[in-house]
């Protein structure tokens, strides 16, 4: 994992593997933690997705679409505005693989400032 | 003078030892006004009569523990001109609870989030004859009203805009070279020193595509090492060659983009991301409806800072309820003060506010009832106080006071003050640069 500061907040980098099966159909859920405001959106093959601000159980492969050795990118934004912390979360959820996984994430953020998390999930056999 | 070992637990537990307010032989001290009718931020520090001029905040566990190791000399003596204030919720995470859950709060809850202790210690009495005083104090509301409607829909609308500009964001990374990133990583093996090395590859092209300043050239070219051992494991593995040329051009694509530093497309939208700004920038969180406050605290009084000699001085305690409406809230006060060793100051008082706020002024009007419990003063000391604020511009404010304290024959009773003040706080969101260096 990477963390890069940046004006006004902190960037975090990661890449994970998430295990899958030829015909899986996988979802993906994220929680925005500490209290704090933020949104999602990820892209996957060229397809960009906008969160509402975010995702529960949103499908990422549509049905019968091969997922093997692709990538899903997520993209969130969260920003301080819990008076009482500093501290950003987010857990990103994926289901329909060969487990459910979840992968959590924080980080401390300057007073009033914010995160970015960039995660990359590599969906392999 | 150190501590024995048996107090030195005790004395981060309980700590209720304490100190009154310093003062010159002959003067009576001053009863505690406890910041006129709200709850002080902290009552341990009006009780020790002391404005530390710095108060240690942690916000972990292992801040925490560092406040106390350090001023206490690892447990060895008691702190000296030391003021710490945490609230124990906050010091952990909560990753799994959101904004909305915070939109309202039963009893227990509010007790949680709201509960906050400080503590407290000064150096008085004189060079002849030191005292150490410390003060302990906790406050927590039992109820704690609701987010307000404007801020609930401000927090809506700022998450949306958060989740369209990282769609706006992912498109410009894919347009500064992600497949690029995506086809090299396809390639190797997928082990840890490749996502490693994948990671610097996305943080230059986040740097391009973010329009990030700070160590702008450092990361882009730490990027371009990251590409170096990449092409360099893609090669290591058996390919073919159309998949070779692939990756070479993939690799050349992200050099030439990391030593731009520019993305080789049409600029990408800024809308969201200046309308996230201008929500930041006008964006406060303002709870409504009622509160209910409790707040206690004490002090002790160490000669020499013997722990032994270490004696109770005063302590008080302190409820309020308030209703806040957008613009007007209503605040009512009872608090008592043992004042120890200066009984005749012991009181009980109550009192009532109401406050008016627009976006220019603001209008307060404030009645106390002081009850001196072993004195039979007559007629009871009261105060009355009315207090304006005026928005002059964004960055003056005029703000004025006037009305008469407790004890109308005393000198200094009469309230008549104004004022100017002066605010130079930043902006809560620096605007975006695009394109400067």
């Amino acid at each position: 994992m990477l963390i890069q500061p940046f004006d006004g907040g902190i960037r975090v980098i990661d890449t994970r593997v998430y295990k899958v099966r030829k015909t899986s159909s996988v979802t993906l859920t994220d929680l925005v933690g500490d209290f704090q405001a933020g949104g999602t959106s990820f892209s996957w093959e060229d397809v960009i997705k906008v969160g509402t601000p975010n995702f529960d159980q949103e499908p990422v492969n549509p049905s019968g679409a091969p997922i093997e050795d692709t990538f899903l990118h997520c993209a969130t934004k969260v920003i301080d505005i819990n008076p009482n912390t500093n501290r950003t979360s987010v857990i990103y959820t994926l289901m329909g693989g060969v487990a459910t996984e979840t992968f959590p994430y924080a980080v401390q953020v300057p007073e009033e400032g914010m995160a970015q998390y960039l995660i990359t999930f590599v969906f392999t056999l | 003078m150190p501590i024995p070992v048996p107090w030195r637990l005790a004395l981060l537990c309980v700590a209720l030892t304490g100190l009154p307010v310093s003062n010159v032989a002959g003067q009576r001290p001053d009863i505690p006004e406890f910041n006129t009718l709200r709850t002080p931020t902290s009552p341990a520090f009006v009780l020790l009569g002391a404005e530390p001029t710095s108060v240690e905040r942690p916000s972990t566990p292992a801040d925490f523990a560092v406040s106390v190791v350090n001023a206490s000399q690892n447990f060895s003596a008691l702190p000296k001109n030391f003021a710490l204030e945490a609230s124990p919720y906050w010091l952990a995470g909560h990753p799994t609870r959101r904004w909305q859950d915070d939109i309202t709060r039963n009893i227990w809850q509010s007790l949680q989030r709201t509960f906050t202790v400080s503590a407290g210690t000064a150096q008085v009495g004189t060079e002849l004859a030191p005292v150490t005083g410390v003060a302990i104090s906790g406050r927590a509301s039992l109820l704690s009203g609701r987010l307000s409607d404007k801020t609930i829909a401000a927090l809506n609308r700022i998450s949306l805009l958060a989740a369209q500009e990282q769609a706006d964001l992912l498109v410009a990374l894919n347009a500064a070279g992600l497949k690029w990133a995506d086809l090299l990583l396809r390639m190797t093996q997928k082990d840890q020193p490749a996502f490693d090395d994948y990671n610097l590859i996305q943080a230059g092209l986040a740097v391009i595509a973010d329009s990030s300043q700070g160590n702008r050239r450092k990361t882009l070219d730490i990027a371009l090492d990251a590409v170096g051992r990449q092409v360099a494991r893609v090669r290591a593995m058996p390919h073919r060659v159309d998949s070779l040329t692939l990756a070479t051009a993939a690799a050349e694509g992200l050099r030439v983009a990391f030593q731009d530093g520019e993305i080789a497309a049409p600029e990408v939208s800024e809308t969201a991301r200046t309308a996230l700004t201008k929500e930041l920038q006008e964006f406060a969180s303002v709870r409504e409806g009622l509160f209910v406050e409790l707040a206690g605290g004490a002090s002790l009084q160490a000669p020499s800072a013997a722990i032994d000699s270490a004696a109770l001085d005063r302590w008080g305690g302190l409820l309020t309820l308030s209703y806040q409406l957008p613009q007007v809230s209503f605040i009512a006060v009872a608090r008592y003060l043992d004042a120890g060793n200066a009984p005749a100051d012991d009181a009980f008082d109550v009192g009532a506010r109401v406050l008016f706020n627009r976006a220019a002024y603001a209008l307060s009007l404030e009645y106390v009832d002081r009850h001196l419990i072993h004195a039979d003063s007559a007629p009871r000391p009261w105060r009355l106080a009315g207090v304006f604020d005026y928005k002059v511009n964004s960055t003056v404010w005029l703000t004025g006071s006037f009305g008469r304290d407790y004890q109308s024959q005393r000198a200094g009773s009469l309230l008549a003050q104004l004022g100017v003040s002066l605010q130079f706080a930043k902006d809560r969101v620096a605007l975006p640069r695009p394109g400067v260096e």
